[in-house]
């Protein structure tokens, strides 16, 4: 008895430190929009990873002779190969959360980086790699991305590459702003006169304060890198066929829109959903971390 | 408002230009992939290396890549934008007779959105915590998070598969037959159109919101101005200033928009032609439309800094 009064006892405050109510966890669980991002990307990452497990046929099994509409056997039909469309829809998941992923991670750390050197370093570095990066942001969103996939060829690494690349700059620009303003702050005067080396401050100093919009910039960069990822390979680009992605299910189901269209409905509906879910949390999390900035949701 | 405009282009866009067009060249240059293979096609493997030394000197390729960018760039300044690796035609000619294709789609798509988005973000935000308010708000989340192809299909399904009423593949001009110019435009332009206006419509709603609860809102009121007055004179004109920056800055969606919609709706355009010359190595056409569209991007913004300088008296360049 006296047993679990313990374990109740340390249990709590850790269930509370992470879910309660002043924290961000907690905060962000008590937005009712971003449960539904969070619960529909968990749904996405879980029936990603177990598609092998949960997949009814393989990705790339020819299972009928031609497009068929769904059926007890196909749920979602077959495409014009005769593929199972719910495999390749589980199968899919994995590729497009795969290369939003690496995408993501790839354009936060490279960008961070980018932003906090040209911010810390300032002078010639600073202008040098701004120019850069304005330069590159320039060019209207997909074109850079098709133009280097096409280029180094189409798997869900250097898709990731460069989708990652778009989102570098943008990031680059954002650390760049955040570590600029405080630079100025007192707690930075005051580590650099006690001796402190440059990247001592960049990392220690001036880093963890600037994350809460590169989160939520990050949040909002799997989405763009879901829909960028999707038209990349609607212009057949892409990581290359046959693996199963979204995108390319909707543009091989472009092609028999009038005779079977349930082709396009799920992975349309699929990447709907998931690129509103991160649309969700992105919203929230801005709201949750950046109370000055204005609510775009609940307002 | 001139040494502004001309500062900025100076100081700012020349030198942005001139990085890109040697990030531009450098990665179509240093990157995997043989332009040789565009021209001649799968042969390249059979094709003696004689024939294709003579083949790169030709096109200039044999040279360092130095030496190639500042023929390039040289040539580029004098108004001779080369030629096409595939089509041999001059690039300037390529990419002029689509350019008032990609300048109709885009920016019927422009006005169409700024036109719809700031009434019915005014229209939400005055009618705040209302049904309608809550409709506008969930339709433009949608919006946001539908990626254009998407709501490309869709119409496709609803106009062309299932009621049949309009044309899914082609473009005909305005100045051809007004008409069909707009059967032919009317999905394109929708597509292209509705992610903008969506987040303009979040924006101006936002921004109004914002503005309406300042207190010379409130004098505004309490001395006896009509609403409509209060609203339009007071409120909007201020509320205008961030959306005008949001508009400038979606003229980059709007142009990497046109790049997938040309190409699902076979539109003979800018956006398509960026597409096959990608597709078929064409390092000469590529280099200047990623110029071009660069520079479309650009000035867009430029025009709205411009814009937003007007509405605001506060600033001073």
């Amino acid at each position: 008895m006296a047993e679990s009064n313990v374990q109740t006892l340390t249990v709590a405050p850790a269930v509370r430190s992470l879910f309660g109510r002043t924290t961000m966890i907690g905060k962000l669980l008590r937005i009712k929009l971003a449960v539904f991002g969070i619960a529909v990307i968990g749904i996405v990452t879980v029936s990603g990873i177990l598609a092998p497990v949960i997949a009814p046929y393989s990705p790339e099994a020819l299972v009928t002779y031609r497009s068929e509409p769904p059926s007890a056997a196909h749920w979602l039909g077959t495409d014009e190969l005769g593929r199972d469309q719910l495999s390749r829809l589980l199968y899919g998941a994995r590729a497009s959360l795969a290369v939003s992923t690496l995408a993501m991670l790839f354009g936060v750390s490279f960008g961070s980086a980018l932003g906090l050197i040209s911010a810390y370093a300032g002078g010639t570095t600073d202008t040098l790699i701004m120019r850069w990066v304005d330069a590159i942001r320039s060019v209207p969103g997909i074109v850079l991305p098709l133009m280097l996939v096409m280029i180094i060829g189409g798997s869900i690494y250097t898709v990731a590459l460069a989708l990652g690349f778009n989102l570098m700059t943008s990031i680059a620009r954002l650390m760049r702003g955040q570590a600029m303003a405080m630079k100025q702050r007192d707690h930075i005067l005051a580590a650099n006169s006690l001796g402190a080396t440059g990247l001592r401050v960049m990392l220690l100093h001036i880093a963890p304060n600037c994350w809460s919009p590169i989160i939520v910039a990050a949040s909002l960069g799997m989405s763009a890198a879901i829909t960028a990822e999707a038209g990349l390979s609607f212009l057949g680009v892409g990581v290359k066929p046959p693996t199963a992605t979204w995108g390319q299910m909707l543009s091989t189901g472009l092609a028999a829109i009038r005779s079977a269209p349930w082709q396009v409905a799920m992975p349309g509906v699929s990447i709907f959903l998931l690129v509103l879910a991160f649309n969700f949390l992105g919203d929230a999390l801005r709201d949750v971390l950046d109370p000055r900035m204005r609510s775009t949701i609940n307002k | 408002m001139l040494p502004f405009i001309l500062r900025r282009l100076l100081v700012e866009t020349v030198p942005l230009l001139f990085f890109l067009s040697i990030f531009v060249f450098v990665v179509l240059r240093v990157l995997p992939g043989d332009p040789l293979r565009a021209i001649i096609g799968d042969e390249i493997t059979t094709l003696p290396a004689a024939d294709r030394l003579v083949l790169m000197h030709d096109l200039g390729l044999d040279k360092s890549l130095f030496l190639q960018y500042v023929d390039w760039a040289g040539n580029l300044l004098t108004g001779d934008w080369g030629r096409s690796f595939v089509s041999s035609k001059p690039v300037s000619e390529a990419i002029g007779e689509r350019v008032p294709v990609t300048l109709q789609l885009s920016s019927l798509a422009w006005i169409l959105s700024v036109s719809l988005a700031i009434p019915i973000g005014v229209f939400s935000a005055l009618r705040r915590n209302t049904w309608a308010d809550a409709a506008v708000n969930v339709f433009a989340l949608m919006g946001v998070a539908t990626p254009n192809f998407l709501f490309g299909m869709l119409l496709i399904l609803v106009f062309a598969v299932s009621l049949g009423i309009l044309p899914t593949n082609g473009f005909v001009s305005f100045a051809e037959d007004p008409v069909q110019a707009v059967r032919y435009l009317a999905m394109p332009v929708l597509a292209l159109a509705t992610g903008t206006m969506a987040s303009l419509v979040r924006q101006t709603r936002s921004a109004m919101l914002e503005v309406m609860n300042e207190d010379y809102i409130r004098t505004a009121h309490s001395k006896g101005l009509a609403p409509r007055h209060v609203v339009i004179r007071h409120a909007l004109k201020n509320a205008l200033l961030p959306v005008v920056t949001v508009a400038g800055l979606q003229v980059g969606n709007l142009l990497s928009g046109t790049v997938i919609i040309e190409t699902m709706f076979s539109i003979p355009g800018m956006g398509r032609l960026t597409v096959n010359a990608i597709y078929g190595q064409d390092y000469a056409l590529v280099q200047i439309l990623v110029l071009i569209l660069a520079v479309a991007h650009v000035l867009a913004n430029l025009a709205a800094d411009v814009l937003y300088v007007r509405l605001d008296p506060r600033i001073h360049y």
